[in-house]
């Protein structure tokens, strides 16, 4: 088996009297999907800050690319190669899209500090944004400002963002969040696409979109993992059943 | 498009600006206008000072309520440095930008620990402290102010002891002022600024610090803003506190506002207005501010968005 990129070991986090990451251990090999799936105030949003650096957890480490950066902050780790799609849509409003991957492609790039030749000179920089753009099918959208981008759009924009700074890591928070239907089967599409490419760590509540993505799933259930296994394995789980998917069939 | 687009570059809009301020000073130097050349020397200063404001508000999200701070401090090392014996343009002016950057990052260091309304109150007190030391100068006229020494020299040469000499060196200075700020912005570093002002949380995330980019650009418009005061300096010939009151910093702010902070000419706009309705009411009436804030409320209701889009339209970025 190969060294998985990521991997989280023994994580616990606790806000007072209440524990919601609970020796948390997982890890993600490259090339997979691995979805994390949980009901609500099952602490998978604390384990996203974790991962990316955003909450510190009280015991436990996270390795990533083979390093030690369970002390390490949001900017260091997204310099390392964690790329990141936020739960609520994160970009720069009043940017052109292009503007948007730009910066993202610039983070990765560097030479933040140029204060002289125009950003949009930089052929090298303009190009690397849109290939972005164009693996997540914006390039027609690519001069309209990310503000005015239909919801779905914007989803994708925060894709190519990730994806401009070459991550060896998506960390994909809720891509599906709020997408109507046609636009959610357009963005598993996108993922599909992506699957293979570089591993992505799922959290997701959109169960046709975890099953349709997932080479493996975690459960987490009460801040603890309760499984973790292919798709097959934990929809047959008669504890995942019970607790998250409900008495009938939801999947 | 593209034709709009270069003619809304950098360089072509501090071509504009500065053609614009030349005729009117050729028109003044013609009518043999001293009051008219005067007031041109003091509009263009102003205007360096408001794009410098315009560039920390609109471009880097910076609402700073002490930018009177740094102009003061530029004039204070025009009339300092006088009282030492030194006129040159190429070393005062050099030395008033290094002041007040080095005002502005050393207090910036410490403002950009906060964020919002607490900015804008920490650099009010700052500003108000620089008042205050300033006040307690005895040696450079506390309280009254005083007279500076002469007016600057160049490269030995006294031409801008006529008004029409300072004001080519005010205008000039404007005109470099656009053009370098207009291209920091549009760089990557000014990419980075602009970014950080929509969404500080999302450039964070990308692994890009902004403190770094957000004192630099404090510094620099800081040093602007100096140069500007080393100009107010030499036309007054006269440097007092009063440069450093706060009801200035919250003029500029007005300029700023009322050219549109989307862009940095807006800042020349709204000091041509706003020193334009000075002249022009000033006269009648020392309540002149009344009119000018009827002025700021117009304009905040018709369009809201600075004159500028009012007289051009379209986006500015």
């Amino acid at each position: 088996m190969t060294e998985p990129i990521l991997r989280l070991e023994n994580l616990s986090k606790s806000y007072g009297a209440l524990t919601v990451t609970s020796d948390v251990s997982l890890d993600l090999r490259p090339g997979e999907v691995h979805a994390l799936i949980g009901p609500n105030g099952a602490g998978k949003t604390t384990l996203v800050g974790e991962i990316a650096g955003a909450v510190t957890p009280d015991a436990g480490r996270i390795l990533f690319a083979g390093r030690d950066v369970t002390q390490l902050n949001v900017s260091a780790r997204a310099r390392l190669g964690l790329g990141r799609v936020f739960q609520i849509s994160q970009v720069v409003g009043s940017f052109s899209a292009r503007d948007n991957v730009r910066l993202a492609a610039l983070a990765h790039r560097g030479g933040s500090w140029g204060l002289w030749r125009p950003a949009s000179s930089d052929a090298a920089l303009t190009a690397a944004a849109d290939a972005a753009l164009d693996r997540v099918g914006l390039s027609a959208r690519a001069d309209v400002a990310a503000g005015v981008l239909a919801h779905g759009e914007r989803r994708a924009l925060e894709l190519a963002m990730a994806l401009a700074q070459a991550p060896k890591v998506l960390l994909l928070d809720e891509p599906m969040a709020g997408t109507g239907r046609a636009e959610g089967a357009r963005l598993t599409e996108l993922l599909l696409s992506l699957k293979g490419t570089l591993p992505m760590l799922l959290v997701e509540h959109d169960m046709a979109t975890v099953f349709a993505l997932a080479d493996r799933i975690t459960v987490l259930i009460g801040g603890a993992v309760a499984i973790t296994g292919t798709p097959e394995a934990v929809r047959a789980d008669p504890q995942v059943r019970r607790a998250y998917l409900g008495e009938e069939d939801a999947v | 498009m593209a034709r709009m687009s270069r003619l809304r570059s950098p360089g072509a809009i501090a071509l504009l600006v500065t053609l614009g301020f030349l005729a009117a000073l050729a028109v003044a130097y013609v009518q043999d206008s001293t009051y008219w050349m005067a007031t041109l020397a003091r509009m263009a200063a102003l205007a360096l000072s408001a794009v410098s404001l315009s560039f920390l508000v609109g471009q880097a999200g910076l609402v700073s309520f002490g930018h009177a701070a740094p102009v003061g401090i530029g004039a204070y090392a025009v009339l300092i440095a006088g009282e030492f014996g030194v006129r040159e343009v190429m070393i005062v002016l050099p030395l008033a930008f290094a002041a007040a950057a080095l005002f502005s990052a050393l207090t910036g260091a410490i403002a950009l620990r906060t964020r919002g309304v607490y900015f804008i109150m920490i650099t009010l007190a700052f500003a108000q402290m620089a008042f205050y030391v300033a006040a307690s100068l005895s040696a450079f006229g506390g309280d009254d102010g005083m007279a500076i020494a002469g007016r600057s020299t160049f490269l030995g040469e006294r031409i801008l002891r006529r008004d029409h000499g300072l004001a080519l060196l005010a205008i000039g200075l404007l005109g470099v002022g656009l053009f370098v700020l207009g291209r920091v912005t549009a760089s990557k570093f000014g990419l980075v600024l602009r970014a950080a002002r929509d969404n500080e949380t999302r450039v964070r995330a990308l692994g890009l610090a902004t403190y770094g980019h957000r004192l630099a650009a404090l510094a620099l418009a800081g040093g602007v803003a100096g140069l500007s005061g080393a100009l107010l300096a030499n036309q007054a010939e006269f440097v007092s506190p009063s440069y450093m009151n706060w009801h200035v910093s919250g003029q500029a702010i007005v300029m700023v506002a009322l050219g549109g902070a989307g862009h940095l000419v807006g800042g020349v706009i709204g000091a041509v207005a706003v020193t334009l309705l000075d002249e022009a009411i000033g006269h009648y009436t020392e309540y002149w501010k009344l009119g000018l804030g009827l002025v700021v409320v117009g304009a905040a209701l018709l369009r809201g968005r600075g004159l500028l889009r009012r007289i051009v339209g379209g986006q500015h970025d």
